[in-house]
């Protein structure tokens, strides 16, 4: 049987969430409310229309830059790193 | 690496208009793909719990949804992929009006044109004169044999003519009578080879019910991290469990404040407030007019209680018009307003908060449907327009139908009978179906549709925007979230000579970011319209164009090889 709960490391810190999750809720539910500072302003952002219209909850998973946290479940064993930008090459949201 | 899956109808969204659309066509004997972002079915408003709801329980009884649509999920005739987007489409290389004719009957041929020819000409004159006009020049997009045959009265003979074109069209034009053409990719952009499912699907008709995204307006501090939509608080409650904040408001304007607030109440947050920018005054006026509809006002009444026991105030005529805090959402300042929406002077209060939930109702998306060619329905008053749509639900594009909040925001109950309809028009457009069958298949939804539009029409009338938001920015406020764009640059955009909302967006980027113009269009539209002194529809919205949905250049590149030589 599978187990319920799911680890996961955000910024090398190793945190938990129930399995079927999303990052975003694995992370809110955690105490994080964001993981991404914007290119210009570097302001704090994370979850605000929670549906995969707004983009403002863009995150780093493991080898993917930039995607959404409100729509992908978190995995066993992945790494999710705060965006601190998306870099130069980093207009390409995913 | 590229893999294609054909069906009889696409339908891109599995909310209740999707899911209806797809039984109604899978029933009739379509083979049905039902294409849809969430991983399970039930759109926005029927969220399973990502999990089971096992561990929290929190929201798990709340999915609500009606068993008739539950079939759904077993149909054998639905093949539904779910974490799936489309992020282009095209029209089929041929004729308007011919979808119908796959040479299963002629009959079943000359229905569909019949029914096709007569949307096409509806739809230019409906769509009130430049939209229309633009949306057939799109579909048609070079392709000047479809102009042409748009004036034709011999529909046989351009059905006929269509039928030699694509055989001899070759690659161009795929099997059979499946001419459009859906790209696919997973919620994180990637294509087949990453998401291991297909990457093209083609079809001899399309549903569109991609619903609609929630507006808030723009405050200062309204983009500090805990602050969310409605719907986002909405979501994850019921589908993780979880919620953003343990001492929040709800505010802004519409149906969905109440039961947002009664959920979050329910799992244990302290809601400070719920804040209708509107006055109860005229609210309470007409209210009379929901009065009929008993399930919906017994709806309401149980919101209410939940809130009233747990001493929740409900305050009309307020909004919150600032959020403070350093890294998050601290302190919310509320103001009282006038009717138009104005901040009373000295009225402003603070409260401490760790979540505010705004919403101020919902756009109709329309991306897939601008990509498409259908012409656009402006709805008056609103900076938004909606799918413009026949009786039928069919679009300005034959082969094109739409359901549900996509032709204009209605709830969940029109949805899913627009849904039931599109989906049989779709299979009669597809050839499953005659025209006979389908006006007796679809007699008895229509009736529930009349009474159902009637509700949700007198339900709008209760939350008009008002222009008095307009003050709440100060200049320094971003606008356009992604872009990062002020406030001010908006209105020195205008007074620079910047008269509409795409010249607004060229001079100041606002809506040129990940998003698209989503979340700031609406509000973009409105302000651009007061700084211009022009109505919303001389300024026009952005008109986004494709891609759809954001994915990697390589993506791109890719559909150059498998379907675009």
């Amino acid at each position: 049987m599978r187990k319920e709960r799911v680890s996961f490391t955000f910024d090398g810190v190793t945190m938990d969430a129930q399995r079927g999750q999303t990052v975003a809720a694995a992370l809110l539910a955690g105490g994080v409310v964001s993981w991404r500072t914007t290119r210009s302003g570097g302001r704090p952002r994370g979850l605000f229309c929670g549906i995969g219209v707004c983009f403002d909850c863009l995150v780093d998973v493991n080898d993917d830059r930039g995607v959404r946290a409100c729509l992908i479940p978190v995995h066993d064993g992945d790494r999710v790193h705060t965006s601190v930008s998306l870099g130069p090459d980093g207009l390409t949201a995913q | 690496m590229s893999t294609a899956i054909t069906a009889d109808v696409a339908v891109v969204g599995a909310g209740p208009a999707g899911m209806a659309a797809a039984l109604a066509a899978a029933d009739l004997g379509c083979r049905v793909v039902l294409v849809d972002a969430g991983l399970a079915m039930g759109g926005q408003i029927y969220r399973a719990p990502a999990s089971g709801g096992a561990a929290s329980g929190l929201g798990a009884a709340s999915a609500g949804m009606p068993r008739r649509l539950r079939r759904a999920a077993t149909h054998p005739g639905i093949h539904h992929l779910p974490g799936t987007v489309v992020w282009h489409a095209t029209v089929p290389d041929r004729a308007p009006g011919t979808s119908g004719a796959s040479g299963t009957g002629g009959e079943a041929g000359a229905g569909g044109e019949a029914g096709a020819g007569g949307k096409a000409g509806a739809g230019g004159k409906a769509g009130a004169g430049g939209e229309a006009e633009a949306g057939r020049q799109t579909q048609a997009g070079g392709k000047t044999r479809a102009g042409e045959e748009t004036g034709a009265d011999g529909q046989t003979e351009a059905a006929g003519e269509a039928r030699t074109r694509e055989a001899q069209a070759g690659g161009e034009t795929p099997a059979g009578e499946a001419g459009f053409v859906l790209w696919l990719a997973d919620a994180a952009g990637r294509a087949a080879a990453a998401n291991a499912g297909p990457d093209l699907l083609r079809a001899c008709a399309v549903v569109i019910a991609t619903g609609a995204s929630e507006v808030t307006l723009p405050f200062p501090g309204w983009d500090l991290p805990g602050v969310t939509t409605a719907g986002a608080a909405q979501a994850l409650l019921k589908a993780q469990g979880v919620v953003a904040g343990h001492r929040v408001l709800v505010a802004g304007s519409g149906p969905l404040l109440l039961p947002t607030a009664a959920a979050l109440t329910t799992a244990g947050v302290r809601v400070r407030a719920v804040l209708e920018a509107n006055p109860a005054g005229p609210a309470a006026a007409r209210a009379a007019l929901l009065a009929p509809f008993t399930e919906k006002v017994a709806e309401a009444a149980g919101y209410a209680r939940v809130l009233a026991r747990h001493r929740v105030p409900v305050l009309p005529g307020r909004a919150v018009t600032a959020c403070h805090g350093d890294g998050r959402v601290r302190r919310a300042t509320i103001s009282r307003l006038t009717r138009d929406w104005r901040p009373v002077p000295g009225s402003q209060r603070e409260v401490a908060v760790d979540a505010v939930h705004a919403s101020f109702g919902f756009c109709p998306a329309l991306e897939l449907s601008r990509l498409l060619g259908c012409a656009d329905l402006p709805q008056p008053e609103r900076p938004a327009a909606a799918v413009w749509h026949d009786e039928d639900q069919g679009t300005s594009v034959p082969g094109v139908f739409a359901a549900g909040e996509t032709t204009g925001v209605a709830g969940a109950e029109v949805a899913e009978l627009e849904g039931y309809i599109a989906g049989a028009a779709a299979a009669r457009s597809a050839g499953r179906i005659t025209t006979g069958p389908f006006v007796k298949k679809t007699a008895r939804v229509r009736a529930g549709l009349v009474r159902a539009r009637r509700f949700a029409a007198a339900l709008d009338g209760l939350y008009p925007w008002q222009a008095g938001w307009l003050s709440w920015p100060e200049p320094e406020t971003v606008v356009c979230r992604c872009e990062e764009v002020r406030w001010a640059a908006i209105g020195a955009a205008v007074a620079d000579g910047a008269r509409d909302v795409r010249a607004v967006r060229g001079v100041t980027r606002c809506g040129m970011g990940y998003c698209q113009g989503r979340v700031c269009g609406p509000v973009l539209q409105q302000a651009v319209a007061v700084a211009a002194g022009r109505s919303l529809s001389a300024v026009g919205d952005l008109q986004t164009r494709p891609l759809l949905t954001p994915v990697p250049l390589g993506e791109v590149a890719e559909m150059i090889g498998p379907a675009g030589a």
